[in-house]
C-alpha cells in the first residue's frame, strides 16, 4: 500500500507540474514570436517588425467616450475620439505651445478685455456647412443657452462674441482672464445647422466639425470608427480609417498590441511595460504625466480629545518628510513616475520648482514633537478601489507609520467616494484622501484654483483639505486677471511657494503617461499627459 | 399545460412590480451623483446642478418612480444618463452579444459536463472517475477572468491562432465560449454525477435490473432521465447567472455586453439604465426558470402543472 501511495503522489506531482508549465508559457511577457509575421482569421493583421499589414490604424483605450458630441462632454477619452473630428479655433502642439488651427491668427486688446480672431479661410464642417464667424456665435450661443452643456464652463467668462466680418471674430470677456487662450482650445467647432436640426442625439450618429476624419461607425461600449474627411482644409488623412476600440482589461490591450489588433495602446500600465520594452516591433513611448498625486490632510480633523493634528503645520510638514517620494515612485509606478517638486506636474506652464521634502526621518519626529504629536494619532485616509490607487495608500500607511501616524485605509467605489468628497465642511467625513488630479487645458489656474482655494471648498469645489490662506488666493486670483507675463509668472511661483511651504497635502508624485504603439506607426503625435493628435497619423504598409 | 404557462406569466407581473420598487429604492440609496459624474470632477456648481434641473434628479424619489413607471408601462424605458440614447435601444444593442457569448458557452458545455458527470458515477472509483472530477474541479477552481487570459496570452500572443477580442469572426468565439462554457461543464459534471449516483441507488433502477434488462438500457432509459430532472434545474440557474453575470469574459475579451453596461452603469450612477437591466434580469430568471419547470414534464411524462 505505501508504494501505491507513493505512485499516486508521483502521479499527482506530474499532472501539477504539467498543469504549472502550461499556466507559466501562458504568463511569459514579450516574446520573439510575437514579432514573426503571423495573421489570424478575422483578417486584421499579424505582427511584423517593420510594416503594417493594413491601412486601417486601431488605437485601444481603456474607457469609451462618454458622449461624441464634443459639447456634452470633454472628458480625456471623450476628447480623445472627438479631437479626430472636432478643431478649436487654437491648440496645443507636443510642446504645449498654443498654435492657430481654425484661427489663423489672433490678437488680444491692450485692456485684455477683448480678443480678436482671423478665421480661416475654406473650411467646411463634415455637413457642408462653411466655417465663419457666424458659427463661433452660434457655438458660443448654445453654450450660453445650455448650462448642463460642458462647453457652458468653458465659454463662462465670454461675454459676448460678434462676427465683425465673415472670417473675423471677437470674443469680449467680462474680465482679463490669462486661461482664455488655454480654454480656447477646448471649444470645439460645431457645425451651426447641425446643432439647429441634429442637437446631442443627432451628433452621437452623425459627426459635424472641420476635422481631418468623420463618424463612419460606433458601438456603445465598442469602438469608434471615422474615416478621412476628403473635404478636410489641411493635409489629408492617408489611412483608410481609424478605429478608437475600447479594451477596459490591461492585459487584453497589452497582448492585442503584441499581436497587432492594435496599434497603439493607452495607457499602458507601468507593471504591464516590461511585457512590451523588448518586443522590437513596439515603441513605449513615455511622456511627461499631468496626473499630480497627492493625499488632502483635512484641517478641522479633530481627535478623540478635540485636538485638531492637520491645523498645525509642523504636522503636515512632518508627514512630508516622512514620506519617501522617491521609493513611492520606483515601487508603486515601476519607476513610471516623478517625483513632486512644486504642487503639479512640471509640464504645466507657470510650474515652478519647489525644494522637495526629501525623506528624513529624524526632521519629521522632530516636528512631531515640537507640534505634541510624539505618539501620532490615528486618522482614516479614503481611496479609490482600483489596484493602482490602494499600493499607493498602503504605501502612504507604512510610511506615516514610521512617525507613529496609524493609517487607516478605507477602499471605496470612486462615484461613492467623489459624493463624499462633495460634502460641505460640517458634514464632511473624510480626514485624508488619496487623490489626483490633472489640468484639462494645461492651466496653472486649473491645477491649483479647485483643489485649494478657500471658493473652493465643497460643493463648489475640491478643496477637501480646506486649505485656507488669503495670500495665496490673492496670488491666483492676481494671475487669473493679469495680462502681464511676468507678473502672472511671479504670481504662480508666489502661490506655489506659500502652498509648498504649508502642505495642505501630502505630496506625493507626478506619474508618467506611458503608450505603447506599433513601430510601423507614423505621424501620431503626443502631448504630455497622453493625449494624441492623429491628423497625420499613418501606418507604414 | 397552456393554462399553468399562462398562470405563471400572469404571476411574475405583481413580482416585477415589487423588484422595480426595490430597485430604484436600493440604486437611490446607493451613494453617488450621477450629474456630478456626468459633469466631471473639475466641473462648475452651476454645471452640476443644471443637470440635475435637466434630468430630473432634484424631484421627490416618489415622484421619480411615478414617472418611470409611468414610461415603463408605455414601453418607454427612459434615456441613459451617459450616453442620452433610449435605454431600450441600448440595452437590444448589448443583449445581442451577451446572447451570443451566452449560446457560444451552452453550445458545448452543458453537453460535455453531462457526459463527464455520467461516465464519472458509471466508472465510479475508478480511475476515469478520478480523473474527470479532477477536470471539474479544476474548471470549477480556475476564475474566469484567469482563464481568459491564459487562453489570450497562449493562443493569441504565443501561438497567433486566434483573435485576443471581440465577436467578428467565428474564431473570435473560440476563447470566450471556452471562458463562459468552462465553469457551466465543471458544474454540471459534478452535479450529473451525484445525481446520476443517486437515481442508480433508487428502487426502480434495481427492478430494472432485477428483471434482466441491458445494463446499457437501465443506465440511459431509467437512471440517466430522471437524473437530469436536477442537472436541468442547476442548467437553468447558470443560464440565468451567465445573462447577467457575463461581466468577466466580456471585459476579458473586449466585448460590449449587457454585463459590462451593467457595471459601467453602476460606476456612472446612470439610473435608468440600472434600472432596465435588473428589470430584465429579473424577468430572464422568471423566464428561464419557467422553462425548466415546462422541461420537466417533458422528461417525466408524469409531472403535472395543476
Amino acid at each position: 500500500m505505501p508504494q501505491k501511495g507513493e505512485k499516486m503522489k508521483k502521479k499527482i506531482a506530474l499532472i501539477l507540474t504539467a498543469m504549472l508549465t502550461v499556466s507559466l508559457a501562458g504568463c511569459g511577457g514579450g516574446n520573439d514570436k510575437s514579432s514573426e509575421s503571423k495573421k489570424d482569421d478575422t483578417g486584421k493583421k499579424a505582427v511584423s517588425n517593420v510594416k503594417s499589414p493594413d491601412n486601417d490604424m486601431v488605437i485601444a483605450v481603456q474607457t469609451d467616450a462618454t458622449h461624441l458630441d464634443p459639447h456634452v462632454s470633454s472628458n480625456g477619452n471623450s476628447n480623445l475620439v472627438t479631437n479626430s473630428m472636432y478643431e478649436t479655433l487654437l491648440a496645443f502642439d507636443e510642446n504645449l505651445e498654443i498654435q492657430p488651427l481654425l484661427a489663423e491668427s489672433w490678437e488680444m486688446s491692450e485692456d485684455g478685455l477683448s480678443y480678436t480672431f482671423k478665421l480661416r479661410e475654406g473650411v467646411k464642417f463634415h455637413d457642408g456647412e462653411p466655417f465663419n464667424a457666424e458659427a463661433v456665435v452660434a457655438n458660443w450661443q448654445r453654450g450660453k443657452e445650455d448650462e448642463s452643456l460642458r462647453l457652458a464652463s468653458s465659454i463662462k467668462s465670454w461675454v459676448n462674441v460678434t462676427a465683425d466680418s465673415e472670417y473675423e471674430v471677437t470674443i469680449t470677456l467680462d474680465e482679463p482672464n490669462n486661461t482664455f487662450i488655454n480654454k480656447v482650445t477646448q471649444v470645439r467647432m460645431v457645425s451651426p445647422k447641425a446643432i439647429k436640426e441634429k442637437g446631442s442625439d443627432g451628433l452621437a450618429k452623425e459627426s459635424a466639425g472641420t476635422g481631418p476624419f468623420k463618424l463612419a461607425d460606433r458601438v456603445d461600449g465598442g469602438y469608434t470608427k471615422v474615416v478621412p474627411n476628403e473635404d478636410y482644409w489641411g493635409e489629408k488623412s492617408t489611412l483608410d480609417s481609424l478605429t478608437f476600440q475600447v479594451v477596459p482589461e490591461d492585459g487584453a490591450r497589452i497582448a492585442m498590441l503584441q499581436t497587432g489588433e492594435a496599434d497603439i495602446i493607452y495607457p499602458v500600465p507601468p507593471i504591464q511595460v516590461e511585457k512590451v520594452e523588448n518586443d522590437k516591433s513596439v515603441e513605449v513611448v513615455n511622456l511627461n504625466g499631468l496626473t499630480y498625486r497627492y493625499v488632502t490632510l483635512n484641517q478641522n480633523y479633530k481627535l478623540d480629545d478635540g485636538r485638531q493634528p492637520l491645523k498645525d503645520v509642523k504636522v503636515r510638514q512632518a508627514m512630508n518628510y516622512a514620506f519617501d517620494s522617491k521609493a513611492y515612485c520606483e515601487v508603486v509606478f515601476q519607476g513610471y513616475a516623478k517625483e513632486p517638486t512644486s504642487l503639479f506636474s512640471e509640464a504645466v506652464p507657470y510650474y515652478s520648482e519647489q525644494t522637495p521634502y526629501s525623506l528624513d526621518l529624524e526632521k519629521a519626529k522632530s516636528l512631531m514633537k515640537e507640534a505634541g504629536y510624539e505618539d501620532g494619532f490615528p486618522i482614516d485616509l479614503w481611496v479609490d478601489n482600483t489596484t493602482l490607487e490602494m499600493q499607493g495608500a498602503e504605501f502612504v500607511k507604512q510610511q506615516l507609520a514610521e512617525i507613529n501616524i496609524e493609517v487607516n485605509v478605507l477602499p471605496m467605489e470612486s462615484t461613492t467616494i467623489a459624493d463624499m468628497t462633495s460634502a460641505p465642511e460640517n458634514e464632511t467625513e473624510v480626514e485624508m484622501w488619496y487623490v489626483n488630479w490633472s489640468p484639462g487645458s494645461y492651466d496653472a489656474d486649473g491645477c491649483m484654483r479647485s483643489i485649494l482655494h478657500t471658493e473652493k471648498f465643497p460643493p463648489a469645489g475640491y478643496n477637501t483639505a480646506f486649505y485656507s490662506n488669503a495670500e495665496f488666493d490673492a496670488a491666483l486670483d492676481k494671475a487669473l486677471v493679469t495680462t502681464d507675463e511676468k507678473e502672472i509668472t511671479e504670481s504662480y511661483a508666489k502661490a506655489q511657494e506659500i502652498a509648498w511651504e504649508e502642505c495642505p497635502w501630502m505630496f506625493l508624485g507626478c506619474d508618467n503617461a506611458i503608450i505603447g504603439q506599433k513601430a510601423y506607426v507614423t505621424g501620431v503625435k503626443y502631448l504630455p499627459g497622453g493625449s494624441l493628435i492623429v491628423t497625420n497619423a499613418g501606418l507604414n504598409h | 399545460m397552456s393554462r399553468y404557462f399562462v398562470k405563471r406569466i400572469l404571476q411574475t407581473i405583481p413580482l416585477m412590480l415589487v423588484i422595480s420598487i426595490l430597485v430604484f429604492l436600493f440604486i437611490h440609496m446607493i451613494p453617488g451623483d450621477p450629474a456630478r459624474t456626468m459633469a466631471g470632477l473639475d466641473a462648475e456648481q452651476s454645471e452640476v446642478e443644471a443637470i440635475r434641473e435637466e434630468y430630473g434628479l432634484n424631484d421627490p424619489l416618489i415622484v421619480q418612480y411615478v414617472n418611470y413607471m409611468k414610461g415603463l408601462f408605455t414601453g418607454d424605458l427612459g434615456r441613459s444618463l451617459k450616453s442620452d440614447t433610449p435605454v431600450a435601444e441600448l440595452i437590444v444593442d448589448r443583449m445581442q452579444n451577451t446572447l451570443k457569448l451566452v449560446f457560444a458557452g451552452i453550445l458545448w458545455a452543458p453537453v460535455l459536463g453531462i457526459f463527464i458527470g455520467v461516465i464519472s458515477a458509471i466508472k465510479r472509483g475508478k480511475a476515469l472517475d478520478h480523473g474527470c472530477m479532477l477536470l471539474a474541479i479544476t474548471g470549477l477552481s480556475a476564475p474566469g477572468f484567469w482563464l481568459g487570459l491564459m487562453g489570450i496570452q497562449i493562443f493569441s500572443v504565443q501561438l497567433g491562432w486566434l483573435p485576443s477580442g471581440g465577436l467578428d469572426s467565428w474564431t473570435g468565439y473560440i476563447l470566450p465560449s471556452f471562458t463562459m462554457g468552462c465553469g457551466i461543464m465543471a458544474v454540471l459534471a459534478r452535479y450529473s454525477r451525484s445525481s446520476m449516483l443517486e437515481t442508480l441507488r433508487e428502487d426502480y433502477v434495481r427492478t430494472a435490473r432485477a428483471k434482466g434488462q441491458k445494463e446499457f438500457l437501465v443506465m440511459f432509459v431509467h437512471a440517466f432521465r430522471n437524473s437530469l430532472i436536477q442537472v436541468i434545474t442547476i442548467l437553468g440557474l447558470q443560464i440565468g447567472g451567465l445573462l447577467s453575470g457575463s461581466v468577466l469574459t466580456e471585459t476579458v475579451f473586449s466585448i460590449p455586453g449587457m454585463g459590462r453596461l451593467l457595471v459601467d452603469s453602476i460606476a456612472f450612477r446612470d439610473y435608468p439604465v440600472i434600472q432596465g437591466l435588473l428589470m430584465l434580469f429579473a424577468f430572464q430568471y422568471v423566464i428561464i426558470n419557467l422553462i425548466v419547470d415546462l422541461l420537466y414534464g417533458v422528461i417525466n411524462p408524469k409531472i403535472r402543472y395543476d
